[in-house]
């Protein structure tokens, strides 16, 4: 019988492989816990893809908050690790992430991630695994109102932000027609489902709703339609990437209208990326250099030290839901059992008040939602400008 | 109308971009019979390439254009031999995972060398604008159409006249009957590889300042160009230009008149109603198949 | 010959106890979690095999099946309340269905064509998956979807349904391929006029390779969304149908054991490349171009060839299909 044996070699090879890679890997995790092991923080965010940028800008706050919170000797005697895991801003990438964290590197406590997206997706993984999130970013309305008792988020929602800015563009300037141009997401909906109503409401009119996709380039067909419709103002409902060229192409194109948008377009990438088409935009922002709290003034000042360049607001957030985190954790003390450990964490985070952070202070309410207030302000030359509130 | 003339302009720019992507892309299946799964890279390399020389080393766009593709030339060779031409005469599937693994090998190299982020990569042209008629673009806009028309006209002269050019249309037709007529194939599939990459380079040099450029650009170009390449016919150079500007005007008309939905769609569909139709593409003929 | 089997069944009894005790011997999670995906991709892998393998169509087009299971089940559970079993039945109906639709306007593609149709054909999936808002959800993806079973809590759990499945199938395409209908298909991919003047009903065989493939494709897929209990159109680019691809080739095409190394292989292949870090997907590139330079035939064909070399027999030259 030709191939009998080689047959069977080859199935004992198979057998024994299985077995030995099955003894390694159990091996390695069997290994004993040292007493003073640091403490483990997954991260979940966009480090490349489309939204790398912002992501890194995250990536950078975690980094220093971690190390100033381990220069003043770490929490309750033990320092703190950052394990970051990139979601490239897909949603199945991001459960990939929030399943390893949670499970493989038993994390106490995961912060993250970018976009709404990706939060919705994965946060029934924290859920499941019973462990505490902050999310430091992502604004769409259901991560928080989706009855998960282990979501915290310490910024304003897309419909706290976006209402927000309606009132203020409505009040303020005397805009008949306009137009939206968004990202085909939950972020990017939950936008156009609060500005499109509010604008009705006033009397106004709603001329064009586009969308776009994720990673998409060349907006010059949806803006050509747009201008066709002569809109006074156009909203930019999207990411920074995006956006810029949103911005850039509508310049190209001669559509000269009060551009608007959201978060992501108040940060120096944006104005970087816009290469100067962004003059005039208004958009709301959770984080500004040019305020008086000592908090935002060491923060600015240790975050110019380390990176070379002055923070924005996506490095802000993610700072400040690291101390957020610290606060909870040294609350929550010791716990040998990691089960019970991360329920201690959850139940501190419940109970923050009033913790004093570089966006204002933190209470969280019974949906886990911070009450956050947002600035609105306008780009002028490569600057921007406080309108809201007033008299900063 | 002048929305009509916008979009018509618009779909011009997509698709001389498509244009010269796809070219490559076909001339490299016709002449060595294999497809590049790495294409896509080649262009996303060549605009990081475009990007250094213009931005980093601050030369002139021109001098930046004819350069990238100059280097990316080399890189079309170098590619040939070290990837192709283990890679030829062997079975579809392992073309596949051969070609794959450059791609994979490309894009993750460019990630780690050029970082993820998008870069701008500005250019004299793209802050002067061309209003006429009621239409408006930037220079540089005109710029893709312009030079993608040329490059295209010089391909055409070099494949009809030029002796390497017959050499090339003769391993297309029958690469062992060319090899038997003292058709130095070697020298052919470096000559084709090297003009595939320096057609690719000069796409991602004159689409770089429009957009912006990262590694993941070259993830939506190659989807886009296999429909092109597959509409043309594979292997057809004249169809590859024809198609490229069919699917960029068809791209820009469907946003404007249709849904923007459906942009990404269209490439598909026109890919499988081809396929099904008439794989041979829209200037094929059909082929009996020899036992 | 009476050895052979006893053989065989001594080494799958082996298998079957070392499955069942790994999650005991592995409590960590995320390697629990890693052995799940390599059950599913187990079935996509040897289910794409019958396709390329054995039949010799050349598909990039299998991550849709994939996903219209995933899909289909997600829905019929989630949407209208139907119990995970059914929406299982559903989802391998369906994409069995696509496969029919696949098949049957591709018949008279070869070679690079096929594998461009079949591409094409992925990407429509996809991208209708992301459009059709109101059934989908768009990019925004489907959450909440119904676990496999109240009991199922861990991932051990999981791996105790899953990894029977995964053997049940495979044990099922092992008798399809040594039946008379698979003798029509590998001699459809050995030649295919030769077969047609054999009197094999071309497209008869080639649809129902594409339409078997699919309906196992379609129960990974409802496997899957039970398991993560979310779905979104970019779990399936073309980028996860090479990757299957990349499987069922590295292993060994067109062998039963081929695809399974090839897809346990490749995903712990992958995690223990983590500590490479940002070098991880350069080296796997390179790592994929050399094995298929150096190994045409995958891992089986070279440990086929390298066994007949140490015990000085003669290479056997078509792939065995046991």
């Amino acid at each position: 019988m030709i191939g009998t044996k080689t047959r069977a070699l080859v199935a004992l090879l198979l057998v024994a492989s299985v077995l030995v890679s099955g003894l390694l890997v159990a091996g390695c995790s069997k290994a004993e816990k040292t007493e003073k092991e640091p403490i483990k923080i997954g991260v979940i965010g966009p480090f490349t893809g489309p939204n790398a940028k912002p992501g890194g800008r995250m990536r950078e706050g975690i980094e220093l908050a971690v190390e100033e919170i381990n220069a003043k000797g770490g929490i309750n005697g033990r320092k703190i690790v950052a394990i970051f895991e990139d979601d490239a801003s897909q949603p199945a990438q991001s459960v990939a992430a929030a399943e390893k964290l949670t499970t493989r590197d038993e994390v106490l406590l995961v912060i993250g991630a970018y976009n709404s997206a990706c939060v919705l997706a994965h946060m029934k993984v924290t859920e499941r695994e019973k462990t505490p999130q902050i999310n430091p970013i992502a604004v769409a309305t259901a991560i928080t109102e989706s009855g998960n008792k282990y979501m915290f988020r310490n910024c304003a929602t897309n419909p706290m932000q976006v209402s927000q800015l309606a009132d203020y563009v409505l009040k303020n300037f005397n805009f008949q027609k306009f137009a939206m141009l968004f990202e085909n997401t939950d972020y990017g909906r939950g936008i156009a489902e609060v500005f499109g109503p509010s604008v009705k409401r006033a009397g106004k009119q709603v001329v064009a709703e586009e969308t776009y996709n994720i990673g998409d380039t060349d907006f010059y067909s949806q803006l050509t339609k747009i201008k066709n419709l002569g809109p006074d103002a156009l909203l930019i409902g999207g990411n920074l990437t995006e956006g810029s060229q949103i911005a850039r192409q509508a310049r190209e194109l001669g559509l000269n209208v009060q551009l608007l948008g959201l978060g992501g377009l108040s940060s120096p990438e944006f104005d970087q990326l816009c290469d100067g088409a962004n003059e005039g935009l208004i958009c709301t922002s959770y984080f500004e250099l040019a305020t008086d709290d000592p908090l935002v003034k060491k923060f600015v000042e240790a975050y110019q030290k380390k990176f070379g360049k002055p923070p924005e607001m996506f490095a802000a957030a993610a700072y400040e839901a690291v101390y957020i985190a610290e606060e909870a954790i040294k609350k929550a003390g010791e716990h040998k059992n990691l089960a019970e450990w991360r329920q201690a964490v959850r139940d501190a985070l419940a109970n923050i008040k009033d913790l004093p952070g570089v966006q204002g202070p933190t209470t969280f309410d019974e949906k886990g939602q911070a009450d956050k207030k947002v600035y609105i302000v306008q780009w002028k030359n490569h600057e921007k400008v406080i309108l809201y509130p007033t008299g900063k | 109308m002048q929305n009509f003339i916008q979009q018509v302009m618009n779909g011009l720019v997509l698709g001389s971009v498509y244009a010269l992507i796809a070219l490559g892309l076909t001339m490299i299946y016709g002449v060595l019979g294999l497809i590049n799964w790495a294409h896509g890279e080649v262009y996303m390399v060549g605009a990081f390439v475009g990007y250094i020389l213009a931005v980093r080393m601050g030369l002139h766009y021109f001098v930046a254009l004819v350069g990238a593709m100059l280097i990316m030339a080399v890189f079309g060779i170098v590619v040939e031999r070290v990837v192709f031409l283990p890679l030829r005469g062997r079975p579809n599937m392992n073309v596949i995972i051969g070609t794959l693994g450059l791609s994979v090998f490309l894009l993750d190299g460019a990630n780690l060398t050029m970082g993820p982020d998008p870069v701008r990569f500005p250019s004299i042209y793209t802050d002067q604008f061309i209003r006429i008629l009621g239409i408006s673009f930037t220079v540089q806009r005109l710029l893709v159409v312009v030079v993608t028309l040329v490059l295209i006209a010089v391909l055409r002269l070099f494949i009809k006249n030029h002796k390497l050019g017959k050499a090339m249309r003769a391993c297309s037709q029958d690469l062992q009957a060319a090899s038997l007529m003292g058709i130095e194939i070697n020298h052919v599939a470096m000559i084709t590889a090297a003009i595939a990459a320096s057609l690719a380079a000069a796409a991602g040099t004159l689409i770089g300042p429009i957009f912006l450029v990262n590694p993941q650009m070259s993830i939506a170009a190659v989807g886009k160009a296999f429909a092109v390449t597959i509409l043309g016919g594979l292997g057809n150079v004249e169809g590859a230009v024809v198609a490229g500007f069919t699917l960029g005007l068809a791209e820009s008309l469907t946003v404007a008149y249709i849904s923007s939905y459906l942009k990404e769609i269209v490439a598909f569909a026109i890919l499988i109603t081809t396929l099904i139709l008439n794989p041979e593409g829209i200037f094929g003929k059909h082929s009996v198949e020899k036992v | 010959m009476k050895n052979n089997r006893l053989f065989k069944i001594l080494v799958l009894i082996c298998i079957l106890v070392a499955a069942a005790l790994y999650p005991i011997v592995v409590q960590r999670g995320y390697y629990q979690h890693l052995a799940v995906m390599g059950c599913i991709y187990s079935l996509l892998a040897s289910s794409l095999n019958l396709i390329v393998g054995y039949t010799g169509q050349l598909s990039l087009g299998h991550a849709a099946f994939y996903g219209v299971g995933a899909y289909t089940s997600a829905l019929l559970t989630l949407r209208l309340g139907w119990p995970v079993w059914a929406g299982m039945l559903g989802a391998t109906v369906l994409a069995g269905v696509f496969g029919v639709l696949l098949g049957t306007p591709t018949l008279r593609l070869k070679g690079s064509y096929l594998v461009i149709a079949t591409l094409g054909f992925g990407e429509i999936v996809r991208l209708v998956l992301l459009n059709w808002m109101s059934l989908t959800r768009g990019p925004m993806g489907l959450t909440g979807i119904t676990r496999l079973a109240p009991w199922a809590v861990t991932k051990a759990h999981y791996f105790w349904v899953y990894f029977p499945i995964a053997v049940v199938v495979v044990m099922l395409l092992n008798q399809l391929v040594n039946s008379r209908t698979g003798r029509a298909l590998k001699a459809i991919r050995e030649d295919q006029v030769a077969a047609e003047v054999m009197g094999i009903n071309l497209a008869f065989y080639k649809v129902l390779a594409f339409t078997v493939g699919a309906v196992i494709a379609g129960l990974a897929g409802s496997l899957y969304v039970h398991y993560v209990t979310f779905v979104s159109p970019d779990s399936f680019p073309v980028a996860e149908s090479i990757q299957i691809l990349v499987m069922v080739i590295v292993g060994g095409m067109g062998t039963i054991a081929g695809p399974i190394i090839g897809a346990f292989g490749i995903v712990f292949l992958l995690e223990t490349m983590r500590a490479l870090a940002e070098y991880r997907m350069v080296i796997y590139g390179i790592t994929l171009f050399v094995v298929i330079v150096l190994m045409p035939d995958g891992l089986m064909g070279a440990v086929r060839r390298v066994s007949s070399i140490l015990l000085q027999r003669g290479v056997r030259h078509a792939p065995a299909g046991d």
